[in-house]
């Protein structure tokens, strides 16, 4: 009886001394950690205990640090998963040669309609855009999220409030045109354009005669921009679409357009991507 | 493959590309807490000075200051007391590479000729041209004074002299990055003193990583520091991480022996069996998949560089060849079976 309980005692010991080493290192947003029966969000160096659960949202991932070796092990894959387990399925998977070459060479075309990302490097980057956004020069909108996300919104007006940090004015005075003004009162830069809906004869997206056909508009902290058409413009509906870095407009045009015409298929947009849109 | 694995507008590509970004997406990385590295954002010298000064209190093994201060400030004074109070400090040099492939000085410091006693470290990353991967670092650039030391490699002479001087005993003018599953601590300049003790004792790299004009292309990723590039080849010379490549003309010997094999088969198998093509077909899948397999467990596991390049193209060729040959062959049989040509046999 008493080896046992030295026996227990040991493993509470040992439990207790590996919990003080295992810290969240990094999780994506959505992330909760269920500890002692309570959830709390996940965030970055709170301490866990391998019996504590991670619960991962579809296309998250969480990483643990284990401070007595330094190791930062990744979740690979979503839904309930302990921290000792996490750690273990990471471990399996890194050890795995074959896994992880089948995972690198996977050529098959993605069909996940849930649009996991938001941003991805660029492929060439613009050196320029890379002084004016040291941060976000490098980076482009994933355009089937973009675009998903503009499709959706595109079957009524779009008034959403306007974000904090941002002040838009928008004055359109029938035959005597339309004018534009946007200033950027936050603290990081906005891109931004300009496209045009049309309901017939098929409901498309152009680019509008007040956009910008190359690339974006792009607007640091403290600056505005007023772009005016002293003539009426064409098409039914015109719509600013804003975001925190640059995106491809022609790849954008093109997979709305795609999107719009297959009904339903912009379903699975993501609310919470970081975009605006504003119709007018 | 190098489409899949490169960027095609630099069409840049090496098998040790494939298998680095393999290693790099596995879920387990080492956190290199040896190395520390200190963002200063878009801190003047003022804030820069303030920060060596700060570091210099938490006793550091080594500070790598990737900033180079090509001109005279208003007041440098502050800046020129922290540089010289703090040990264990190395400053950048940019080199030139001349015609007889030596090098020269290009951009000093406005203090390196009064300053001579500091520890200089080149901060040029080697590439085999402009924008291309940066994969290797440099150990040390021939100059007519002497040899001047890699901005890594001076470092590591300060914080592990052994691992400084084991590397120089190779004897190879340049050694292979490991980028693959390692990450480095990251705090801003104004956030030294609240992580002293992830400063003390360890190795402190300084300077910018999001300057857009000093971004480079790795295998890993395309946009990366030159900061970090330099903590990640600090990183392979502590740890003593050398590849060996396997000599070239072991590929070639490999490519001759694999196509000349494939080639018997092809020729032996009669042209008219149904499952030739096929067979064929499985045959060079199974030699890519080998060659891939085999080259990724090698590199993870014993640090070698199989490079099947020529082994798969050859292959791919041969195949081609074998093709064209059919061809040839069936439209011979065609035109023989034409009149005109079997008359003109009968006459002979």
């Amino acid at each position: 009886m008493r080896i046992k309980l030295l026996i227990l005692a040991l493993a509470m010991t040992i439990q207790l001394a590996a919990a003080q080493h295992l810290r969240l290192h990094s999780a994506t947003d959505g992330v909760t950690v269920l500890s002692g029966g309570k959830k709390t969000a996940a965030t970055a160096g709170m301490t866990l205990k391998p019996v504590d659960a991670l619960l991962i949202p579809e296309g998250g991932w969480a990483e643990v640090l284990n401070t007595s070796d330094n190791r930062i092990y990744k979740s690979v894959r979503f839904g309930q998963i302990s921290v000792t387990k996490l750690i273990i399925e990471a471990r399996q998977s890194a050890t795995s040669k074959i896994d992880n070459l089948g995972s690198k060479l996977n050529l098959s075309k993605s069909t996940s309609a849930s649009g996991k990302r938001i941003y991805k490097e660029q492929g060439v980057v613009n050196r320029s855009l890379c002084v004016y956004d040291p941060e976000a020069g490098a980076v482009e909108m994933d355009i089937e999220s973009l675009a998903r996300y503009v499709a959706s919104r595109l079957s009524g007006d779009t008034v959403e409030p306007t974000p904090e940090g941002l002040a838009l004015d928008i004055s359109e005075a029938g035959d005597k045109g339309c004018s534009v003004r946007v200033a950027n009162l936050g603290t990081t830069p906005v891109y931004f354009n300009i496209l045009s809906f049309a309901s017939e004869p098929r409901p498309r997206v152009e680019i509008s005669s007040i956009g910008q056909p190359d690339g974006c508009y792009v607007l640091l902290a403290s600056q505005t921009m007023a772009r005016e058409q002293l003539t009426p413009l064409t098409n039914d509906r015109h719509f600013i679409v804003m975001t925190p870095c640059t995106f491809e407009l022609d790849r954008l045009i093109e997979e709305v357009n795609r999107l719009l015409a297959e009904p339903g298929a912009e379903a699975g947009a993501d609310d919470q991507l970081p975009v605006f849109m504003r119709t007018f | 493959m190098s489409g899949i694995f490169s960027t095609p507008e630099r069409g840049d590509f090496r098998m040790t590309d494939l298998y680095t970004q393999v290693a790099d997406a596995r879920p387990v990385r080492q956190l290199d807490d040896r190395i520390v590295i200190v963002d200063i954002g878009l801190a003047g010298r003022e804030q820069i000075a303030e920060g060596l000064q700060t570091l210099s209190i938490c006793e550091p093994k080594a500070i790598g200051m990737d900033i180079n201060f090509l001109q005279p400030g208003e007041n440098d004074s502050t800046l020129i007391e922290a540089i010289l109070a703090t040990a264990g400090l190395v400053v950048p040099l940019g080199i030139e590479q001349k015609g007889d492939g030596t090098f020269e000085v290009a951009d000093k410091p406005f203090f390196y000729d009064a300053m001579p006693s500091l520890t200089y470290g080149v901060i040029n990353l080697p590439a085999e041209r402009e924008n291309a991967s940066i994969r290797e670092y440099a150990v040390d650039f021939p100059t007519p004074d002497g040899q001047l030391p890699s901005f890594a490699m001076a470092i590591a002479g300060i914080a592990d002299p052994e691992a400084a001087a084991d590397t120089r005993r190779r004897g190879n003018p340049r050694e292979t990055i490991d980028y693959a599953s390692r990450q480095f601590r990251t705090i801003a300049i104004d956030e030294i003193a609240d992580n002293v003790e992830l400063v003390n004792g360890r190795i402190v790299l300084l300077g910018a990583l999001t300057d857009a004009a000093d971004m480079h292309s790795t295998p890993v990723n395309s946009y990366v520091s030159g900061l970090m590039i330099h903590a990640y080849s600090l990183s392979s010379v502590l740890d003593r991480k050398w590849l060996f490549v396997i000599p070239a003309w072991v590929d070639h010997v490999t490519a001759a022996l694999c196509c000349f094999v494939f080639i018997l088969f092809a020729v032996l198998c009669p042209p008219r069996h149904k499952w030739r093509g096929m067979t064929l077909r499985i045959f060079q899948i199974l030699v890519l998949t080998f060659a891939v397999v085999f080259g990724y467990m090698q590199y993870i596991d014993r640090a070698l560089v199989f490079n099947f390049t020529h082994t798969l193209l050859m292959m791919a060729f041969g195949l081609f060849a074998l093709d064209l040959w059919n061809g040839v062959e069936w439209a011979v049989e065609k035109l023989r079976a034409l009149t005109p040509i079997k008359l003109l046999q009968n006459a002979h």
